[in-house]
Formats: C-alpha cells, sequence, structure tokens
C-alpha cells in the first residue's frame, strides 16, 4: 500500500525495527518519533491506534484477564475480573486448560499466570500423545541435528516436503511445498521466512506449547526452508500475549548463535513481538505489522512468495507448519504421507479447553474419529455440553450429537459443513444460550476487524448492533441471510468471509433456541 | 494479448491487465469507488465484484488480473446481487443530507444508489459521528460521509509525497483524516477534492456556490504553471465558480496544482477594476474609455517626441496570451521602443545577448519521467512547478536521481541524491568546482574563463558526486535550471557556467519559463530586435525612463529588482497601467485601463515545451473591461500605428511567426568579461531571492483562499541560527535590511535551512518590496 513508508521501515529493517519502536514510543510522543525515522506522524499515528495493547488506556494497567471464547462460556473471566478489578480484558491467553488466565506487566515485562494461580500454583499444560509417532510433542535428542538434517540435503528439501503433502496447520490446509517452491522460483536479493506464531484463535494452545517447549522444532523448519528458498532472515512473530513463548524462543536463538558457523552462520534469526490484534495473524496483515505499517489486510495478487515482507519474495506459515519439517526431514516424506489420511496427512494438534474430563493438548494422527476423542481419551465432559466450538471464531460450532460422525481432516470435516481450523476445541454448556454466542462471535470480529473492506468493517458492526438489540427487536432472517452473503462473498480476507460459517452453523443447528430473536424464518430456506 | 469475453464482448487484454482496466477501455462500466487509475490497487471498497466463469465467489474486477479465456459477467445476478450488498452497507453509515452536499449531482455513491434502485439501505440504525479535521483554506471536510475508499490517503502517499490523510483506530472505528492539524502543506492537495468519490472532501472555496448541473462548462488552459495544465472553467450566470483539470496525458494526467485550481478566485475578487480611470490633481476619476485612451494616446506621444522613444519602456506580465504579447511589443516598437520586457524574474541581464530562442524545458514533459539523473540549479521545483515536479518524482520513485544546487535548503517530497546548499556566490563556486572535476575525469582542458571561480580547497563530496554521475555517459541526464537561477544576482554567470557543463557532460541543459514566456518570446516580448537591443527589465531602473507602460503587473512586487523599479516608476512622468486590479499600481499610476483576465479571455498558451494550446473565455469581463488584445489595438489606433486592424485572436496568432518547437537555445560564451564578487561578510548578508508559491503576480496576490495557505508565511528575514546568535539577533527580532540609502524593516524568522552568510528575503510582499535587488544586504537590529 505505501510504498514510501514500506522502503523506510526497509531501511531500518530489523534492527531498529519501525514497529519495536513504534511499541515502545507509543504514549510518548509519536510525531517526534516520527520526525526520528523520517515518517510522517500519520504513519506512527496511524500504527499505534491500530493495537489494543498500545490503546491509552492500557498504557498504565499492570493487569488483564483473559476474556476469550473459552473462558467467558464457562464463566472463568467474570470470576477472575471480580479480583482485579482495574483489570483489562485480554483475548485468549492459552490458559484454556486451566480455566483461565491472567496476564500481567511488572518491572520484568509481561508474564501469564494461570487465574487461580494464587490457590492452586501454576499447573502445567497436560500433554497426551495418541499418535503414531509424536512427531510434534515428542523429545528432541539434539538439537543441532534439527538443524543439520537440512543442511546436510539443501536441493532435496522441496521434494521431501512435496513428498510429504504437509498442509499447512494455520487454518488454511495449504500445500506448504507449493509455497516454499514458488518462493524459491523468485530471485531476489533478499528473502525472508516469516512464522506466523500470533495464535489469535481463542481455545487454541498448540502453537504456544510448542514454541514454549519445542521452540528448535520450529526454527529448524524454518531453517530448512530458508536453504531451500535461498532466504537469509527468519523472523518469527510472536503474540504479546505469549511472553513466556517469547523468552524461550529468544533462548532458543541464544543458543543458536552460539553454534559453529557452518551451522549457524548462514541463516539469522528475529522474532517480533505483537501488541494485540487478532487480524496481525492474517498473514499479510502480519507482513504489514512486522514492517510498521497499520496491520491491514494486503490485496492478493501479488502473494507473498512474490510480495512479502517489506516487498521481498516470502513464505509465511505457522508454527504447527514448521515443528513437522524435521522430522519429514529425518524420516522422508514418505514417511509422513504414511500417517494419518491421503489428504491431510501427518499428525495434529488440539487443544481442549477446561470443560473436557481431561483437559489439556492431545497429538493425534490425521483420520481418527472426534467423538472418540472427546468420550474415551478426554474422558467426555465435566458438565451438559450442547456444541463444540471447533477452530475458533471462524471455525466452525458442531452440535454435539454431531460429533461421532466426524473424521479429523480437514476435507472430511468442511465436507459436513465443518471445519477444523487450527484445531482448538472449546465445549459449549448446555445453559449458555446460543444468542450470546452469536453476540459474542460478532461482536470479537466487529472489534478485530481491520476496517480495511466494506463488508467486513461495516457488516460485522452492524450484525453485533442488531443481535445486542434481538430480544427487544427481533432480526428479519432474509436481512441477516443478505447480510451473511455480502459478508462472505464480498470481503477481502477470511476474517469477513469465514465468519459466516459459525453462524449459519449456529443458525441451522439451533434455530429451535434461536428462533425468539428472529422473524420470517419460516419463509427463508 | 489475451482474449477475454465481458458480458458477451469479446475482448484484448495484456497479460498483467486487472479486468477493470480491460473493462474502462471497452467502455464496460463497472461500478467503483477505492479504484483509481493513477493510483495503487486497495480492493478495499469491494463494489466492483463481477461474477467470473468457474470462480466460487464474485471478484474485484480492480484486483483480478486476467488469464485467456476468462468469461466475465459485470450484470449477471450475482454480481448485481454482489454490488448492490456493498452498496447497502455503504449506506448504512452515510448521512442522507444530499440535498445540502456540495458533492450533490457529481456523488459516485448517489448515482450508483440511485441505479441499484434506492439510496436507502433497508438497515437502520445509528449514523456515525466522525470528528471533522480541519485541512486548511482549500479543502473542506465532512467525515461522516466518508466510504474509507483510501483515495486520499493513497494520494497523498503515492502521488503528493505527503502523507497527510492517513487512518487511525481499527475496524468500525477506522477514521480518515489528518495529523497535521491546519497544513495541508502540499501544493498538489485539491486533487483529494476530485478524488474523493463522495462529500467528504469538497473545494472551500466553492462550498455552496452551485450545482455541477446548473454550471456551463468550458475547456481551457491553466495560466500560472508554465506546463499548461487542462482545465474545465466552470460557471454559473456568468460567474466563474470553480476550475477542474482535464485529463491530459501529456501534461497533467488528472493532476491540477492548487495554483492553477484556485487562482480563478482572484477572477471574482473585490478588487477588479471595472472602469478606466485617470489621475487627476492626485485623484483618481473613473471615465471612458474614449477618454481614456485619448490620454494615454496623448501622453505617450508627447513624451516620445520630447524624450525620444529610448525613455519609454514596457512591461508585461508572463501570464499574458501569445496575441496580447504580440500586440503589446508591436504597439512599443511602432512608438520606436526596444525597451520591451516579460521576465520580471530577470535580475542578471548581461548573458541577453546569448539566446538563439526562448529558454525552455528543452523536452517534453512527459520525458522528465524516463530521466535517470537530474541537476536542478537554483530550482524549488516543487512550489515552482507541481505539475513538472511529480513526473520528476515518479522518474525517482523508479531510480533516477535528482540533485540541487540550491541556496535554500528546500524541502522535496522524493530524496535527493545530492543536497548542494550555499550562498548564491558559493553555488556559482560549486558549478565551477564540478566543473574542474568533470574536466578532469574526461581529460579535458579545465575551461579558462571558468577558472576564477574555482576553488580547489572547497572541493567537496557533493562537487565529487555530481562529477561522477555527470561522468557516467550511459544515463539520460538533464540540467534544469530554476526560478532562483533568474533571479540570482549573477544569474548570468550560473547559465554560462551551466552551459559549460552541460556541454561538456552532453546533457540536455533546460530553463524553466515563468508562465506563458516561451509564447512572450515567440511573440517577441524581449528587448532584442535585429538592429540594436532594447532595455531588460533588470536594466530599465537605471536609464531614467519615465513613460512606462504595464500590462498585467506590479513590478514593485512581480520583479528580481522591484526596489529600484518602484523607484523608477515614482519618479516617471506618465505611467500607464492595463490592469485586472484597482490596486495594481493605484500610487504610482496616472492612467488605469480595465483589463480581463484568463477566464474571460481568449488566446494561446506555449507552455514549456513548446506545446501550443487555446486559452478560452468561459465568461465575460466585468463592467466596462475587456481583453487585453482589444484594448492594445483600439490604443494603437488612437497612436495612428499601422498594421493592428485584426478582428479575432486567431487571426492576431498567424501572424506571428512561431519558429516551431524552441529549444534553449543558449549560445556558448566565454566568461571572460565577468568580473568574480567578493561579499563583505559582518553585518553584510548576501540575499536569497525567492518569489513564493502564491506571491509570484498580481493574480495569486488576490487569491484569498491561497493566501491563507501554509505556503504563505508572512514577511520576514529568514536567517541560520547560528547567524543569527553571532548577530545578536533573536526569532522575531525587529531588524532593519539596508541597500544603499534604502532601508525596510521586517521581523527574523531564525531556519536551519538557510546557509550562513546569508538572508532568505523573498519578493513580492509589500513590507519589504522598496529594498532593492542586490547580491548583498546589511542586516541590523532596529
Ligand atoms: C483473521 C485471520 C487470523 C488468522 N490467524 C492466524 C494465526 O493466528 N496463526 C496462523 O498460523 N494463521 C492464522 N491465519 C491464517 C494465515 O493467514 C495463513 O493462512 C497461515 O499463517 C498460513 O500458514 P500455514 O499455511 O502454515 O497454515 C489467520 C487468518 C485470518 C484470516
Ligand atoms: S475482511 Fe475484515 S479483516 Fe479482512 S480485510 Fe476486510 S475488514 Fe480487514
Ligand atoms: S475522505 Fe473521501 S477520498 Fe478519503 S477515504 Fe473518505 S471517501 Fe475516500
Ligand atoms: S473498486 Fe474494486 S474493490 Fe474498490
Amino acid at each position: 500500500m505505501s510504498e514510501n513508508a514500506r522502503w523506510q521501515s526497509y531501511r531500518k529493517v530489523l534492527k531498529d525495527n519501525v514497529f519495536r519502536r513504534i511499541q515502545s514510543g507509543a504514549g510518548e510522543n509519536l510525531d517526534a518519533l516520527a520526525r526520528e525515522l523520517a515518517l510522517n506522524p500519520s504513519f506512527t499515528t496511524g500504527t499505534a491506534s491500530f493495537y489494543d495493547y498500545l490503546q491509552p488506556e492500557n498504557r498504565q494497567r499492570k493487569h488483564w484477564v483473559c476474556k476469550g471464547t473459552a473462558c467467558l462460556v464457562s464463566g472463568t473471566c467474570a470470576h477472575a475480573g471480580s479480583r482485579h478489578a482495574d483489570a483489562g480484558e485480554a483475548l485468549c491467553l492459552g490458559y484454556c486448560y486451566a480455566g483461565g488466565g491472567l496476564l500481567k506487566r511488572d518491572n520484568d515485562g509481561f508474564s501469564t499466570w494461570c487465574v487461580d494461580a494464587e490457590s492452586i500454583g501454576q499447573p502445567a499444560m497436560p500433554v497426551f500423545d495418541l499418535s503414531s509417532q509424536g512427531i510434534l510433542t515428542g523429545a528432541v535428542a539434539s538439537a543441532k541435528d534439527l538443524y543439520s538434517v537440512a543442511l546436510s540435503q539443501p536441493d532435496s528439501i522441496i521434494a521431501e516436503l512435496e513428498t510429504s503433502a504437509l498442509r499447512g496447520r494455520g487454518g488454511a490446509g495449504f500445500a506448504f511445498a507449493f509455497k516454499l517452491a514458488a518462493c524459491a522460483r523468485e530471485t531476489a536479493d533478499q528473502k525472508y521466512i516469516v512464522c506466523n506464531a500470533d495464535e489469535g484463535d481463542p481455545g487454541a494452545f498448540s502453537d504456544r506449547y510448542l514454541l514454549e517447549q519445542h521452540p528448535h522444532k520450529v526454527m529448524a523448519g524454518m531453517y530448512a526452508a530458508a536453504i531451500a528458498s535461498g532466504a537469509t532472515d527468519c523472523v518469527l512473530y510472536i503474540r504479546l500475549e505469549y511472553p513466556e513463548a517469547m523468552r524461550a524462543v529468544q533462548s532458543a536463538i541464544d543458543q543458536y548463535r552460539q553454534w559453529p558457523d557452518e551451522l549457524s552462520g548462514r541463516i539469522r534469526f528475529h522474532v517480533t513481538e505483537g501488541a494485540g490484534s487478532y487480524v496481525c495473524g492474517e498473514e499479510t496483515a502480519l507482513l504489514n505489522s512486522i514492517e510498521g505499517l497499520r496491520p491491514e489486510v494486503r490485496v492478493r495478487p501479488p502473494y507473498p512468495a512474490q510480495y512479502g515482507l517489506w516487498g521481498k519474495p516470502t513464505v509465511v506459515s505457522n508454527v504447527e507448519t514448521f515443528a513437522n519439517i524435521p522430522w519429514i526431514l529425518q524420516h522422508g516424506g514418505s514417511a509422513f504421507a504414511a500417517i494419518g489420511t491421503p489428504a491431510s496427512t501427518g499428525s495434529k494438534l488440539l487443544s481442549l479447553d477446561s470443560q473436557f474430563v481431561r483437559p489439556g493438548l492431545y497429538e493425534v494422527d490425521f483420520g481418527g474419529n472426534l467423538g472418540e476423542l472427546i468420550n474415551r481419551h478426554a474422558g467426555g465432559l465435566r458438565a451438559p455440553v450442547k456444541a463444540l466450538q471447533v477452530g475458533g471464531p471462524l471455525g466452525s460450532i458442531i452440535a454435539i450429537d454431531r460429533i461421532d460422525d466426524l473424521t479429523i481432516d480437514f476435507d472430511a470435516m468442511r465436507k459436513a459443513g465443518y471445519s477444523l481450523g487450527h484445531a482448538g476445541i472449546i465445549a459449549i454448556p448446555q445453559n449458555y444460550p446460543m444468542i450470546e454466542l452469536l453476540r459474542h462471535l460478532f461482536a470479537y470480529m466487529a472489534h478485530e476487524s481491520c476496517g480495511k473492506c466494506t463488508p467486513c468493517r461495516v457488516g460485522t458492526a452492524k450484525a453485533a448492533a442488531m443481535l445486542q438489540a434481538a430480544d427487544k427487536q427481533p432480526i428479519d432472517m432474509a436481512l441477516m441471510n443478505a447480510l451473511l452473503e455480502t459478508l462472505e462473498s464480498g470481503s477481502l480476507c477470511a476474517l469477513g468471509g469465514g465468519l459466516p460459517l459459525p453462524v449459519r452453523n449456529c443458525l441451522d443447528q439451533f434455530r429451535q433456541e434461536l428462533q425468539p430473536c428472529f422473524t420470517g424464518w419460516e419463509e427463508t430456506p | 494479448m489475451l482474449n477475454i469475453e465481458i458480458d458477451g464482448r469479446q475482448l484484448q487484454a495484456e497479460e498483467g491487465e486487472m479486468l477493470i482496466e480491460v473493462a474502462d477501455r471497452a467502455g464496460i462500466y463497472i461500478p467503483r469507488f477505492c479504484y483509481h487509475k493513477h493510483l495503487s490497487v486497495a480492493a478495499n471498497c469491494r463494489m466492483c465484484l463481477v461474477e467470473v466463469e468457474k470462480a466460487p465467489k464474485p471478484l474485484p474486477a480492480c484486483a483480478t488480473p486476467v488469464t485467456d479465456g476468462m468469461k466475465v459477467f459485470s450484470r449477471s445476478e450475482l454480481a448485481m446481487d454482489a454490488q448492490k450488498g456493498t452498496m447497502e452497507f455503504l449506506l448504512i453509515n452515510h448521512p442522507l443530507d444530499c440535498p445540502i452536499c456540495d458533492q450533490g449531482g457529481e456523488c459516485e455513491l448517489q448515482d450508483l444508489a440511485v441505479g441499484y434502485g434506492g439510496d436507502r439501505s433497508r438497515y437502520t440504525e445509528e449514523k456515525r459521528v466522525v470528528r471533522d479535521p480541519d485541512l486548511g483554506p482549500l479543502v473542506a471536510t465532512e467525515m461522516t460521509r466518508c466510504i474509507h475508499c483510501t483515495r486520499c490517503v493513497r494520494f497523498g502517499q503515492e502521488i503528493s509525497g505527503i502523507r497527510e490523510m492517513g487512518a487511525t483506530g481499527r475496524g468500525e472505528h477506522t477514521t480518515i483524516g489528518t495529523y497535521v492539524q491546519h497544513a495541508i502543506g502540499s501544493e498538489l492537495s485539491g486533487n483529494i477534492i476530485d478524488l474523493c468519490p463522495v462529500g467528504a472532501l469538497t473545494s472551500k472555496p466553492f462550498k455552496f456556490a452551485a450545482r455541477s448541473w446548473e454550471m456551463a462548462d468550458v475547456a481551457s488552459v491553466a495560466p500560472h504553471d508554465c506546463a499548461g495544465s487542462s482545465i474545465r472553467i466552470q460557471t454559473l450566470r456568468g460567474k466563474v465558480e470553480r476550475v477542474l483539470p482535464l485529463e491530459n496525458n501529456d501534461i497533467n494526467e488528472t493532476w491540477l496544482s492548487d495554483r492553477d485550481r484556485f487562482s480563478y478566485t482572484a477572477v471574482n475578487s473585490g478588487e477588479r477594476l471595472t472602469v478606466p480611470r485617470i489621475r487627476k490633481k492626485g485623484e483618481w476619476q473613473e471615465t471612458d474609455w474614449a477618454t481614456a485612451l485619448q490620454s494615454v494616446a496623448d501622453g505617450l506621444l508627447q513624451n516620445v517626441a520630447k524624450q525620444g522613444a529610448d525613455k519609454l519602456a514596457g512591461i508585461i506580465s508572463p501570464t499574458s496570451t501569445l496575441e496580447e504579447f504580440y500586440l503589446f511589443q508591436k504597439l512599443l516598437r511602432g512608438l520606436g521602443s526596444n525597451n520591451i520586457d516579460h521576465r520580471l524574474k530577470l535580475a542578471d541581464s548581461r548573458d541577453d545577448g546569448r539566446w538563439a530562442s526562448a529558454p525552455a524545458l528543452g523536452m517534453p514533459i512527459k520525458e522528465l519521467e524516463s530521466l535517470d539523473f537530474v541537476l536542478l540549479i537554483g530550482c524549488n521545483l516543487r512550489k515552482e512547478q507541481p505539475i513538472l515536479n511529480h513526473r520528476l518524482r515518479k522518474a525517482v520513485l523508479a531510480g533516477a536521481d535528482v540533485a540541487v544546487i540550491n541556496p535554500y535548503d528546500y524541502e522535496f517530497n522524493y530524496p535527493l541524491s545530492v543536497r548542494a546548499v550555499s550562498s548564491p556566490s558559493g553555488m556559482l563556486q560549486s558549478v565551477a568546482n564540478i566543473i574542474r572535476l568533470l574536466s578532469d575525469k574526461l581529460g579535458h582542458d579545465v575551461p579558462e574563463d571558468v577558472i576564477p571561480w574555482m576553488d580547489p580547497t572547497r572541493i567537496n563530496q557533493q562537487h565529487r558526486a555530481l562529477a561522477d554521475r555527470f561522468a557516467d555517459r550511459n544515463s539520460k541526464s538533464a540540467l534544469i535550471l530554476g526560478q532562483l537561477a533568474w533571479l540570482h544576482e549573477e544569474g548570468a554567470i550560473l547559465r554560462s557556467m551551466a552551459k559549460t557543463l552541460a556541454d561538456m557532460a552532453g546533457v540536455s541543459l533546460g530553463f524553466l519559463p515563468e508562465a506563458n514566456g516561451v509564447a512572450a518570446w515567440q511573440a517577441g516580448c524581449t528587448p532584442f530586435s535585429e538592429q540594436d537591443k532594447g532595455l531588460s527589465v533588470a536594466d530599465m531602473d537605471a536609464a531614467e525612463i519615465k513613460t512606462w507602460l504595464l500590462f498585467g503587473v506590479e513590478p514593485e512586487l512581480d520583479a528580481a529588482h522591484g526596489g529600484q523599479l518602484l523607484a523608477a516608476l515614482n519618479d516617471a512622468d506618465i505611467v500607464v497601467a492595463i490592469t485586472a486590479f484597482a490596486s495594481a499600481g493605484e500610487s504610482y499610476a496616472d492612467v488605469q485601463l480595465p483589463a480581463a483576465m484568463f477566464a474571460e479571455n481568449a488566446g494561446t498558451f506555449v507552455n514549456c515545451e513548446g506545446a501550443a494550446q487555446t486559452l478560452s473565455a468561459a465568461t465575460t469581463p466585468p463592467g466596462d473591461a475587456r481583453e487585453g488584445w482589444k484594448i492594445l489595438r483600439a490604443l494603437a489606433g488612437y497612436l495612428d500605428l499601422p498594421g493592428f486592424d485584426f478582428d479575432t485572436v486567431s487571426a492576431i496568432a498567424a501572424a506571428v511567426d512561431a519558429a516551431g518547437a524552441p529549444s534553449p537555445g543558449y549560445g556558448m560564451g566565454s566568461l571572460s568579461g565577468y568580473a568574480k564578487t567578493e561579499h563583505a561578510g559582518g553585518e553584510n548578508l548576501e540575499r536569497i531571492r525567492d518569489s513564493l508559491i502564491y506571491r509570484g503576480d498580481a493574480i495569486l496576490r488576490r487569491c484569498e483562499p491561497l493566501q491563507r495557505t501554509t505556503d504563505n508565511p508572512p514577511p520576514a528575514a529568514r536567517i541560520n541560527p547560528q547567524q543569527a546568535s553571532r548577530l545578536g539577533l533573536e526569532q522575531d527580532a525587529k531588524v532593519k535590511l539596508m541597500v544603499d540609502e534604502t532601508s525596510v524593516e521586517t521581523p527574523v524568522v531564525l531556519d536551519q535551512r538557510v546557509p550562513e552568510g546569508c538572508v532568505f528575503l523573498p519578493i513580492g510582499y509589500l513590507e519589504t518590496a522598496a529594498l532593492p535587488g542586490s547580491a548583498s544586504v546589511r542586516l541590523v537590529r532596529s
């Protein structure tokens, strides 16, 4: 969008990173900062005003209580909120397995806590490996080996990844090798590998787990992608709500830098910290964010593989996607392809929230039955539940009686009218009103919309307002359908475009419960 | 070439084109708000959704590249539903105030909404309340009407290079606004009015004046920039209400400088002169044309008879038409005088003999975009010629280097590769040093005549960088001299050196004329003639001229040597002012003849590349005011001069021997006759003379909205802060500026951009007009 600003930002690149400067400068004189960076004040102000944690009311705060979907529907945020009167709201801290989280800021910076840490201590994240190989949760014997395996076969990396049929774990399930090959084909003076560690979906904590427990798996995956595509710089974009993950990655980078030059001399790692914005997980918004621009979604084409970070060819992928790569290179693409189903190969991490009897992180091979996982392995639910939210706010809402029919597989889920997304799973209690869930979904998206395109900027806020008033003023179903249609067909990115799926899931499966809030339902098919 | 089909029509497209470009070329209209052909693709409004065969969802035509065999339906049910859906969303937040909106009748939202069968949305809810930013005197804002298309934002980033408009907040709370209160500092800012598809950004001077459909519309040419931008002049019942750009890809594309957009406001100025006036015993008396012309003719003839024609001089504004120039010089030459000039900004005429033809750019305006390297000497291009600067900016964004040698560190809206800022005399030294370095590099002899200005001990990195750049024969380069070179007290030396440098490097040498200056040369409004040369404007003051014919000028404010001219005019026997404004020359003129101005006047405009275009009259002059050519023709009749029997402007134009496109014909010459001036120092500061963007001529100084912009600071002597502390002066201290016996008073402004040893004192201010033009000025606290 802004070639000038992008160019200015590129000159500072990652050393004097403009976004980092804006984050630390927010609250002080943004105009002066703009002058120092030789940018217009609109640049610094426009950027700072976008992020939750750079808002004036958040600058002095010390506490934020998790108000993600899991905490909301299970009621823990109300309980936590009562203890910290001045606390702000955080949108999922990845403590869904422990019944809620708390974000704190003190002199050492940010840290996160289980909401009941004072009484029950800091419970470790329960991890269950139900998979055949433990690709993601298995222990790492030697971190260095994860990297050297890529270094030893630079020319076969892309081919092995093609054979593995590894699909992106960030939500869309796009073939990873295709993106990598596209980037490798470009000629450019500079290329980047970017790891999307913004895990914004409330209810998901799998990326947090990988970053904290296995940072080298993720980094070695990026390293392999860099070698295969000719990139020299790797950037991890980690959300602010994951300070422990940030520290774990930083110490892994320190470790990496100690290694011999043959191994670590060619490729550099950098980290960028988010500042509170869900849309920054969208890959092009994420690139703009690193550049210090307003993180609005970019138009595609051009795709990041051609025009990515600072306009250079870039591969952006999810944490979990990268974490699979060292195993593939160690065991071969066909060994990986043999796991799971033909279309969804390998294993997947699922995050189960505290309403399950055995909450925590599960690694399962693709192809398993969802009902079996929940009822057998996770021990069922603590209290009556009517639906599951799978894959975050842009995933799907699945009536609880459907789970036995569903296979954990990207395409099977889609065929059934749902989506797997990033596979965070939240149980919606029987007594939680569906209208509240709809209100939450739209209010959340209205808050998180980047505001760039008309359908999403206007539609999410409009629907949120209509739903808020629906008790008194029932919504015309034809109007609701038109709104969803415009959102779905007109939105620039999957935030606006993806929201209608879970909404329609609710409307279709919980019609009886929702009926009083709508009119004209009978006439619409 | 690819073949695609839109709405059943077979069309050809280039690889990489977007659907909307192909549709536009074929005249198939796809609705759009954010798309603009000169701006980057944002694809945020989602209005241009069309159905594409095999695509699961409608696609935005502005951001979908064509592919071979593509089948597109822009008005199918799917496409229309998608467009309607977006439309309805936009109307949710849009106020229903069309009846009082200035955009009414030319609002893209209104047009489309009506086209989709309704300007209301099915959604009801509170509309937004949005704070309106203050964008200064030119652009009015009503941001509740904003539909977030970001055209204005992208214009700032991509075209004007000044990111004034920007977005803050996110989601529904995103607002488009400005960050700098009261300061749209761009000289192209008015373009955002045209770009805004709705009534969020409208013209302040035009506010509530008229509905677009009520106005008459005439195509013409903009009179101030030397670019000759194409414009539309709109009038309502004879009153000029608005000027808009007309698309012209060779010149202004779709843009217009603020100067050319808003200078029409002077046409409606309360200072317009509507009847002839004669001063009798110090009092102005209105009269009729016959009396006025008779008295002018009598006066001119008597004085010429008494004192000789060499005591008669004429100065004409460079904004005049080719036809006016022609008749003006014909009249003066008919009376026997060659003391004719239009070059008010000229300070040094010593090289007058070297001009073979009109100073001009030396290449088509468009070609600026394809240059690899440009050195600007004495040129603040951004403010001098905004449209040319925009072309150069494009070149820079495409990788070109632009360097400057300037007496003030002007702000450019693109990075400069070399920024050599020094005193006016230092500029001579810089050019001389570069010539020296370049001769060494190329193995030429150092030109002897330039040696006195060289100072090898002062050769710096900038000089080296420029010499290196000129030595690179593979790049397409140009050297361009701007207004500050004309205003330079030793401009003849600067031009001569520039010529030496350009020839040595084998690059094009261009000069920026003022307004219609090229036409003035072609029509003979210069002191040159076959037989003997008359006086140039820079020399008229010293020759005891007693009889003056002024045409559209205020020499005391317009000219480099305004102070001298003011003294001469005050001292004259007869001053005849043909002028559009009663206040012009009011203090020294003896007769004022009311003239038409642009928009009331037909004629020919020749731009800096030599292209001749036609200025059209959109209305008639007020009261008894008449077109300039008619006044001159009538006056010639009273003077009994032959050869003035023209009935139309085109007949006059045909008489002008326009010798084809002008090349900047500046002949080689030696500097041997010139002496190097030493500058005293101490309280004597070298004067940097500029003419600010909205103070250059009588018309601009009467454009009230332009006068209120940030580009029109109050009069001041700007000096470097170090210099000030050495002289014991602080900000706003009152100082006396002295040249010989004359002094004026003004406050001091401390300004880091002024080199040491200098004072930046522009012309065009009444308060300091009396100060004679000179190389240096004594500055003391008053
Ligand atoms: C609103 C929105 C939020 C997203 N958030 C994330 C995220 O937090 N993490 C992630 O990996 N991908 C996220 N994505 C998907 C990314 O755009 C992108 O598809 C992904 O990073 C590609 O990586 P993958 O191919 O490895 O899945 C998000 C997409 C949208 C539209
Ligand atoms: S859909 Fe929403 S988040 Fe995505 S680009 Fe449009 S406004 Fe931004
Ligand atoms: S002010 Fe006008 S041009 Fe600017 S974003 Fe709003 S609607 Fe578009
Ligand atoms: S014109 Fe295509 S999205 Fe706006």
